[in-house]
Order: structure tokens, then sequence, then C-alpha cells
């Protein structure tokens, strides 16, 4: 490529990216300037999304936190930081042997049907992980099981939520 | 071999992960009050103005000073060793106890000591020869671990020996190394790491006290060693910056009065005023990354892997790079480029997707151990914009390059790792130029919602084959907007004619794929610990 035609590429380019921005910035106006939830608000639903699963379980389970315990950022176009976060919350299921694990997905898609939630992966069939991720709208949060088949015939199971964006003060407010 | 199955399977490893993070939580501890103490000696010598008893003072003063700092890395030392002990070992313990599952689920009987025999005959269709066989097949596999276990324990002890106190009998200056014989930035990684080999405890000791900002930044020198370099570099940075910061505080309220008070003000003055309120926000930027990256390098919550500074400075905008455990011993390593508008005033967001997905690896493969590294060694483009910009890329390469060449070099043990190199946005243009460029070290590459990586033909990427290359891109993701035409960085990698992989993601938006909903996440992990034939 000629330096010229270099330039002009590069100009090209430059003014797609930009309008890229722009049509970003304005197509996502309305749901990224609108106020949210805080991030305590947040966190508080995802943990009810999981007390609430849990409360499910066959008894002898206990759920032991896993993981981050930090929100992860929400992007807006081409990966500029908005502000905007998004809260998750894992927790490995700790039961006595013999437990029914094979039977969790069974029983948490009867009682999140029950609450009308939408199913928005259902991989059952998969050992690593096998998967059911629901849809709380009301609450604005996807909870899921994942069961890890390990050798020897072992599960190991664990409950996750994600909330929606949210900003962490409920209102777009300069970076703290 | 001396460790038995039930020693292994009785290992609490939370106990030495404990006892690394109250290591950490001390060296902590003794720099801030280094610090303090450089503070008060300061004071002593304003307000004691001559004598030899002042000057004896301050002598004495600034000796403690010395060796207050000179405890910090010894401490980090003892706190990495503590819990790379316990990360290793969970690693083993896990293996171990699947391996004994599945040889006594197969009816075969396991001896403490790991070897595995047939036992009592049992009704199958498996003749007794390949029965006896498969029990060895069980019992070489045990046999391994526990010899690893073993070798852990070697290794532990040698790392806890070597941070201790300089030998005092030497004198003092012991170990005393000179700046010149330190390897040039952008040395070969493999021969600083020979150079680094080559050393004494007491002369390592002395050049990570001594230059911190030439050692930290070394590829090739080991990560335990760049992370005690680093964090003495990150300390006096903040505290450089922190003192800066306060000048221009008291310029500017300076400013404020004499025009509040009708005072006149030079045109030099007003001049001066803009610049230093732009280098005021940018000094606060910096700072408040350093207090991001400083609240996960402090994390004391002893369930999480420790994190390692592996490099780190505040020249220009900044660089970061920050391990989740520690790749030199890990048996999976990622690094994860970040893209546009990627720097060091707010890297947390960039740490934590590393630090989940770390997490996820672990837990989708939790016999082996995989280390994940916020890869922020170059200078992203700010805005959208300047991302059509393929120079923030070339500016990248040769960094990238010898980054990943040094993982390679300072890796122990005799298996080598399964790296992966991960970019999101921009940072794929970045692997991309990299691997067209000079070619990359890694086992697999993958490019996440991707603007084009510098070539439409997988097989450009030296280093790796077009197998092993995967991509993916969300619908609604706003990078699909950009026209998928043959200029800026090219095609999307996802196109059938770029001839690499694809996996799949759910519909979402630029930052969707980390979300625990979207199957991305779990394709990742499974590219990451070497589960190829499982994505989809």
């Amino acid at each position: 490529m000629t330096g010229r035609l270099a330039v002009r590429a590069a100009a090209f380019w430059c003014v797609v990216f930009s309008l890229v921005a722009m049509l970003a910035a304005g197509c996502g106006k309305d749901r990224n300037m609108q106020p949210t939830i805080t991030l305590a608000e947040a966190t508080e639903r995802v943990e009810r999304s999981l007390r609430d699963a849990a409360a499910q379980l066959p008894a002898g389970a206990e759920l032991k936190r896993e993981g981050p315990d930090e929100p992860l950022p929400c992007e807006g176009a081409g990966g500029m930081d908005t502000g905007q976060v998004f809260m998750e919350r894992s927790y490995h299921v700790i039961h006595p042997e013999p437990w029914p694990t094979d039977q969790l997905i069974e029983i948490l898609d009867r009682y999140w049907k029950s609450q009308g939630f939408r199913v928005l992966r259902d991989d059952r069939g998969d050992r690593l992980p096998a998967t059911l991720v629901v849809r709380d709208s009301a609450n604005q949060v996807d909870v899921a099981i994942d069961l890890y088949h390990r050798g020897g015939g072992s599960i190991d199971a664990y409950l996750v939520a994600d909330s929606d964006c949210i900003w962490p003060d409920g209102t777009l407010s300069p970076r703290s | 071999m001396t460790l038995t199955i039930s020693q292994v399977l009785g290992c609490d490893v939370s106990t030495p992960d404990l006892a690394g993070v109250a290591f950490d939580d001390l060296a902590t501890v003794v720099d801030d009050r280094a610090d303090e103490f450089t503070v008060m000696l300061r004071d002593v010598e304003d307000a004691w103005e001559a004598g030899q008893a002042r000057e004896a003072a301050l002598r004495r003063g600034s000796d403690l000073r010395g060796e207050l700092a000179a405890a910090q890395p010894l401490l980090t030392g003892v706190a990495q060793a503590l819990r790379g002990f316990a990360a290793d070992s969970r690693a083993i313990v896990n293996h171990l106890r699947e391996l004994v599952n599945e040889a006594e689920g197969a009816g075969y009987t396991v001896t403490d000591g790991g070897s595995v025999s047939v036992g009592a005959p049992r009704s199958t269709a498996a003749s007794a020869y390949d029965l006896q066989r498969d029990a060895a097949r069980h019992g070489d596999q045990i046999r391994q671990l526990l010899e690893r276990a073993d070798a852990l324990d070697e290794s532990t002890i040698r790392k806890l020996t070597a941070n201790r106190a300089p030998n005092s009998a030497s004198g003092p200056g012991s170990g005393a190394v000179a700046r010149e014989s330190v390897p040039r930035a952008g040395t070969d990684p493999a021969k600083v790491h020979q150079w680094w080999d080559s050393l004494t405890d007491d002369e390592r000791r002395y050049l990570i006290a001594t230059y911190p900002d030439l050692v930290g930044a070394l590829d090739g020198v080991p990560v335990t060693a760049r992370d005690q370099a680093n964090r003495i570099v990150l300390d006096s940075e903040r505290d450089r910056l922190a003192a800066e910061s306060r000048e221009m505080d008291a310029y500017l309220a300076d400013l404020r009065r004499r025009v509040a008070a009708g005072e006149e003000v030079s045109s030099e003055d007003l001049s001066r005023h803009g610049l230093v309120e732009h280098r005021r926000e940018e000094i606060a930027g910096k700072l408040r990354g350093i207090d991001q990256i400083l609240n996960r390098l402090e994390s004391t919550d002893p369930g999480r892997p420790r994190a390692y500074l592996v490099g780190f400075s505040t020249a220009d905008d900044g660089r970061a790079i920050v391990a989740i455990g520690n790749p030199d011993t890990a048996d999976n390593v990622l690094t994860y480029v970040p893209g546009t508008g990627a720097d060091l005033s707010h890297p947390a967001g960039d740490i934590r997707r590393a630090d989940y997905m770390a997490e996820d690896a672990n837990r989708m493969e939790p016999t082996a151990q995989t280390a994940t590294i916020m890869w922020l060694g170059y200078d992203a483009p700010d805005t959208l914009p300047a991302a059509a910009d393929h120079r923030y890329a070339d500016g990248a390469v040769a960094d990238l390059n010898r980054f990943q060449n040094g993982l390679r070099a300072t890796h122990e043990g005799t298996t080598a790792s399964h790296n992966v190199v991960l970019g999101h946005s921009y940072g794929t243009t970045v692997i991309g130029h990299t691997a067209t460029q000079t070619g990359i070290t890694a086992d697999e590459l993958v490019l996440v919602a991707s603007p084009g990586v510098g070539t439409n033909d997988a097989s450009d990427l030296r280093g790796v084959s077009p197998e092993h290359v995967w991509a993916t891109r969300a619908d609604g993701d706003p990078i699909h907007w950009a026209p998928d035409l043959d200029i800026a960085h090219g095609n999307d990698p996802t196109r059938k004619d770029f001839g690499g992989q694809t996996f799949t993601s759910d519909p979402g938006d630029h930052s969707s794929y980390w979300k625990e909903n979207n199957p991305a996440r779990a394709n990742i992990a499974r590219i990451v610990t070497g589960q190829d034939g499982e994505v989809r």
C-alpha cells in the first residue's frame, strides 16, 4: 500500500470508528444513562436468588463461597469503560455422601419454572459442566447450577448468579 | 519416595495458605513502618539542626530504616513460598484423590505407598493380563504424583531458605552486584534467565533491593523475584506521586489565595496553572490505579490465588502486569491482553477478568493449576477513533513477544506449561500484529470481539497453527458495526475464510463474554485447560 493510500485508509477507518462510537453511544443512550439499582442492591438480589435456590436442595448441603468477590466491568462500544459493572457470586455446594447431586438440575428446573423464570440455557447433557441457566426478570438476575463430573464418578456442584449491568451508585457518577 | 497417599490426602492446604497470607500482611506492615521511619527521620533532620549527636542519630536511624526496607522482600518471598506450596498441593491432592477413586472404583487394591494391584478375582470380561496392565498404569500415575509431592516439599524448603537475612559474617554489602552487570532491557529472556541462574541468593537479594526497577522489568527473571522487585517499585512510585500531588495542591491553593486576595497573578502563573491541573489529574488517575492493584495484591482471602506483580511502571500512560497465581509453577498459563481504554488509571476490571478466568479454569480442571496474567504491558488506544490506528499494536509487538518467551524461560519443572494468549477487542489486534511480525510463543490464541488482527489468514499467525487459533463475536456486540472490509485491521477472524476455529458466545454487548451465563466463559476455560475437543 502506498503511503498516500495508507493515510487515506487510516483516515477512512478513523471516521468509521468515530461513527461507530457515536452510534453506540446514541443507541445505547436510554439504556446506559438510566438510573439503576446500586451495587449493594444488586449484590443482595444475587445473594437472595442463590439462597432461594439453595433452600430447594436436598437436606445436608452447605454453601461455601468461592471465587472473586468484586464486580466485573461492563463496557460500551469498542471496549470503552462505561463505569457500569455487574456482580457475580458463586457457591460450591458441599454435601455429605451419598447425596443426590445428579438430581440437582431437575430439582432446580422444577423450582425455577414454578417461579416463572425463563430458561436461558439448558446444557444438562454436558459433563464439564452440565448447566442450567435461568432468568429471574423481576430481580434482573441470571442464576445457574453447574455440575462438574469428575473421575471416579464424583460431581462438584456450584450455584452461580449474575446481576445485570448497573451503576455502582445507582446513577452515572465520576469514577470513584 | 517418602510421602504416602494418606499423608498427601491428609494435607490441610489452608494452613500454609493462611501462614502465607500472614507473611504478606507482615511485609505490608513492615513496609508501612519503613515509610513512617523515613518521615520521622526527615522531621528529626529538620528539628535538630547541628551537632555530632544529630549526625550519629541520623546515621543510626538510616541504618534501621534500611534494615526494615530490606526485610520486606524477604517476607514477601516467604509468603510466595508458602502460598505457592498451598496452590501446588491443592492441585496434587485433587488429582491424587481422583486417581485413587478411579482405581478403587475399578475394583483394584491401592496401598498407602501407591502400589495398585488387581486383588481378589472378579467377574469381568477383561483378561488377567489386561487387568494387571491397567492396575500397573494406575499405580504409575499415583507414584508419579507422590514423587511430585516429594519434589514440591524439597523445592519449598529451598525457596524458604533462599529468603533468609543476609549472612552477617560476610559483612555489609555482601552479594553486591554492579548495576552494569544487569542485562539491558530487551535482552533475550533465555539469556537473562541464564544470568539469573548464575547468581547466588545473596546477589539476587541485593539486586532486588538495590535495583528493583531493573529486575522487575526484565523478562527472563523468575516471577517471584519480579514480584518482590515490582512491589518495591510500586511502593516508591506511590510515595513519589503522592508527594508531587501534595506539592501541586499547595501551589494551586496558594494561587487561589492570591487571586481571592486580589494580588497580581502573572501570565506565567496562569499558563502553569493549566499544566499543573492536567498533571494533577494524571497523577490522581495513576494513584487510583495503584490503589486498585494494591487492593488485589494485598487480598487476604486465602481461598483466592496469590497475585504477583510481574511488571509495573508509571512512565507515559503506565504499565501493569498482574498474575493471578504463579505462572512459573502453573500447568496452564493464560495471558490476557485488554483492549481500547485500558490504562493504569483503572486496571481493576481487567484484573478481575483475569481472576474470574483463573477461577473458571481451576474449577474446570482442579487437578491442574492455572495461572492467568493481566498484561497491560503496552500503551492501549485511549479512544475508539484511536483504535483505528495500528501503531498501538505495533508498539506492543516486541514487548508481548519477549514476555511470552520469558514465560517459557522461567517456567519450573521439566514439563512446559500450556500457554494461551487471549485478547479482547484491540487486544486481539495486538496479538495478531505480534504473531505476524515476530511470531508468538503460545500453544493457543483466543480472539474475543476482534476488530481484526492485521491479517485475513490464520496461517499468517506465526507460532500457533490455525487449529489452535480461536475466535468469537457475540451477536449484538457493537464490534459488528465496524465494516468487515479488508482495510485497517483486516477482516473479522470468525469468518470461515480466516481459517481458524470459532466458539460460541451468547448474544450480548462488548463485555458480555464474561457473564456467567455466557458459554464463552466455559469455552475459554476449556481452551485454557487444554480441552479443545470439548469447545463448542
